[in-house]
């Protein structure tokens, strides 16, 4: 049996638990009929005879994207974000003949990018890394990360709505500037003046240790907690129960007690992480039983119903949650909750639309699934997927208000904390 | 579903033109009759009535997912219940009952009093020797037909067992072992309904008796496997163990 026998093995192992987990697990049986059977007549054929692996994951996952769901997707060996790693003439920074690393590490040079009206731009630097020291600062605009141009990311496995090309433009510039610890990666970049600059980053380690849970990428968790006046703010960057549940609720507590009248939880970037932790965030700020949605499983459905925990006091204080199009998922679903119980007020983006309860299974050959098993509704009945959260108070961020160092959604924020009902 | 299911067979092993009557399926036995040879196929019930206590450890795994996890959970005369988990990357599970106040606590609900069918199915769950009492447990037991397609070479009778609060759930029997098969239930949860499937096998003799010693439960799109680790009577359990925690906190600071 020859390597090219085995390989054509694994692609129709691959292939077919990929098909089978959709038939069988799906929330939505509907989407699993007859279109489905056509889908694998199509799909099937072309991916086990793609010339290369990236092309049968691409192959795959284009099969997949034909469903127009979120959080449904197969990575595996071999697949494009492993094959970048072999490009080097794709991470050469432009002008300079240095290769450098491109990984899944979790060092990072301290620096998030987003699409802000319709270009890339820096939108936060974190303080004393590599990014900073750089002279990088938000408002400037990043136009290649590794020598890749931001402007012809490769093609997505499905047509994307507006918001979501935004998303997955934030998430590709994580990605790419994300890799191994003292790794070093290029940013092309126009400043303040739109002069351009060529600037060579370190990754820098992170500041405390990555979580792996369950079959999920390692994540670097971060809780940023602070205060304005009377105002306290909680930023998070993962929903983890372990540690960040911990911290998020004892920095609640933190401000319960010390009698701050506002809390500000900025959700932006925000990608979800465990759905079921909205609830354990949202009881420490209700003061009873209340239902943030329904999860809706392919043969039943649960509430999420928030409760305050019986060795708890919760915060009776304001709540103000900030959005934007990195917003997904879990931080979708609390957002939602407590927006439509009329217990948070929301001020920012509209979030990418991206809700639906999810596993992460292995598949044969090394490839693992992430597979949609939920819907989620809010009380009313409104599906956040495909349509995400409308903030109460929309506030875009400019590129001229980053430049003169102002933060117009937590501005915004501010006025709304303090406002006397 | 049983003459659903003769009624294809039939139609299979003969020709169209020939007319068939479909066949009846057996009678049901009486739902007593199938619990107590159950309680003959389990053992002795002396065996088990000797002690006070038992604690079970179990493993509990998701392939797919990478995930393992162990539960133990003590049981004591008196209704008295303690389970606790510690999940990697979520955290302790908790819950029990001390006969009168049933509780959970966990990461995502909090410390909560149990009512309504939650608490029944801890009582339910907490009730000593309920292995051979499943009549006197429920507030009603009634013979069913499968509620699935018996897998080929098996035979099963089917109890259907009414709580006083909350779903009802089907136990199956295999009809020559008498040894529980297979359940289909519904687990009362904070959010609402969570139905499961279990089918149990690997019985083994402890102590006298016949546990089972695998469990593999699908609770909607997920699928747990549960092996039994280790079974210990009577080791010493402070009545504490199974009161509401805050209680004790409170006490402790009384003291």
């Amino acid at each position: 049996m020859g390597p090219g026998r085995v390989r054509l093995q694994i692609r129709q192992a691959i292939f077919t638990a990929a098909w089978n987990a959709v038939r069988d697990k799906d929330f939505d049986k509907a989407l699993t009929g007859p279109d489905w059977e056509a889908a694998r007549a199509k799909y099937q054929p072309l991916a086990l005879a793609a010339p290369d692996e990236p092309t049968f994951y691409r192959l795959l996952n284009e099969m997949l994207g034909g469903l127009g769901q979120s959080h449904l997707e197969v990575h595996g060996p071999g697949d494009e974000a492993e094959a970048r790693a072999d490009e080097p003439e794709a991470v050469r920074p432009p002008g300079s003949a240095e290769i450098i690393d491109v990984g899944t590490g979790v060092g990072d040079p301290g620096l998030v990018v987003r699409l802000i009206e319709g270009k890339p731009t820096v939108s936060w630097v974190r303080p004393e890394s590599s990014a900073a020291r750089a002279g990088l600062r938000p408002g400037y605009l990043i136009t290649h990360i590794g020598g890749r141009s931001l402007a012809a990311l490769p093609p997505s496995s499905r047509p994307l709505r507006p918001v979501e090309e935004r998303f997955r433009l934030r998430r590709q510039a994580a990605h790419l500037l994300s890799g191994p610890v003292g790794s070093r990666v290029s940013v092309r970049f126009l400043d303040g003046d739109d002069q351009t600059h060529d600037a060579m980053l370190t990754r820098d380690p992170p500041a405390r240790s990555a979580v792996q849970a369950l079959l999920m990428p390692p994540i670097v968790p971060e809780v940023r907690v602070s205060h304005i006046g009377n105002v306290g703010i909680i930023a998070f960057n993962f929903f983890l129960l372990q540690p960040v549940l911990g911290e998020v609720q004892k920095a609640i507590d933190g401000f319960r007690r010390s009698g701050a009248q506002a809390v500000i939880l900025d959700l932006r970037g925000n990608p979800g992480g465990f759905g079921g932790m909205a609830i354990p965030i949202a009881a420490r700020l209700v003061s009873r039983e209340t239902n943030l949605g329904t999860i809706q499983f392919r043969d039943f459905a649960n509430n999420l119903v928030a409760t305050p925990s019986l060795d708890a006091k919760p915060f009776s204080g304001k709540v103000v949650i900030l959005t934007d199009e990195g917003s997904a998922s879990t931080s979708e679903i609390l957002a939602a909750g407590l927006q439509e119980a009329k217990r948070a007020v929301v001020v920012g983006d509209n979030t990418v639309g991206a809700a639906l309860g999810s596993t992460i299974e292995e598949l044969p050959g090394g490839a693992v699934m992430q597979i949609p098993v939920a819907g989620f509704k809010t009380p009313r009945g409104i599906a956040i997927e495909g349509r995400g959260v409308q903030p109460d108070h929309r506030v875009l961020e400019t590129r001229a208000a980053l430049l003169g160092g102002h933060d117009a959604v937590l501005d915004a924020a501010l006025v709304q904390a303090r406002a006397v009902k | 579903m049983i003459a659903l299911l003769a009624l294809v067979a039939a139609i299979d092993a003969a020709p169209a033109v020939i007319p068939v009557t479909a066949v009846a399926p057996a009678p049901l036995r009486d739902a007593k009759l199938v619990l107590a040879d159950y309680s003959r196929a389990i053992g002795d019930q002396g065996a088990w009535k000797k002690h006070r206590s038992v604690r079970v450890k179990r493993e509990v795994s998701v392939k797919a997912m990478h995930f393992t996890s162990y539960e133990e959970t003590t049981i004591a005369r008196g209704g008295r219940i303690f389970s606790t988990s510690e999940m990697p990357g979520m955290g302790r599970f908790r819950r029990g009952s001390d006969g009168r106040v049933a509780w959970s606590e966990d990461p995502i609900g909090g410390l909560r009093v149990l009512k309504g069918a939650e608490a029944e199915d801890m009582r339910i769950a907490a009730t000593w020797n309920s292995e051979w009492r499943l009549g006197e447990v429920y507030a009603k037991v009634a013979s069913v037909a499968p509620p699935v397609v018996v897998p080929s070479g098996e035979s099963w009778e089917c109890v259907e067992l009414t709580k006083s609060q909350g779903q009802p759930s089907t136990l199956c029997f295999d009809n020559k072992t008498h040894l529980r098969v297979w359940e289909k239930g519904v687990q009362a949860s904070q959010g609402g309904d969570v139905p499961y499937v279990t089918r149990f096998s690997d019985w083994r003799g402890v102590d006298g008796v016949k546990v089972w010693h695998q469990e593999d439960v699908t609770v909607g799109p997920v699928t747990m496997e549960g092996h039994m680790v280790e079974i210990v009577f009577d080791e010493p359990v402070p009545a504490t163990l199974f009161a509401l925690p805050h209680k004790e906190k409170a006490k402790r600071k009384r003291e």
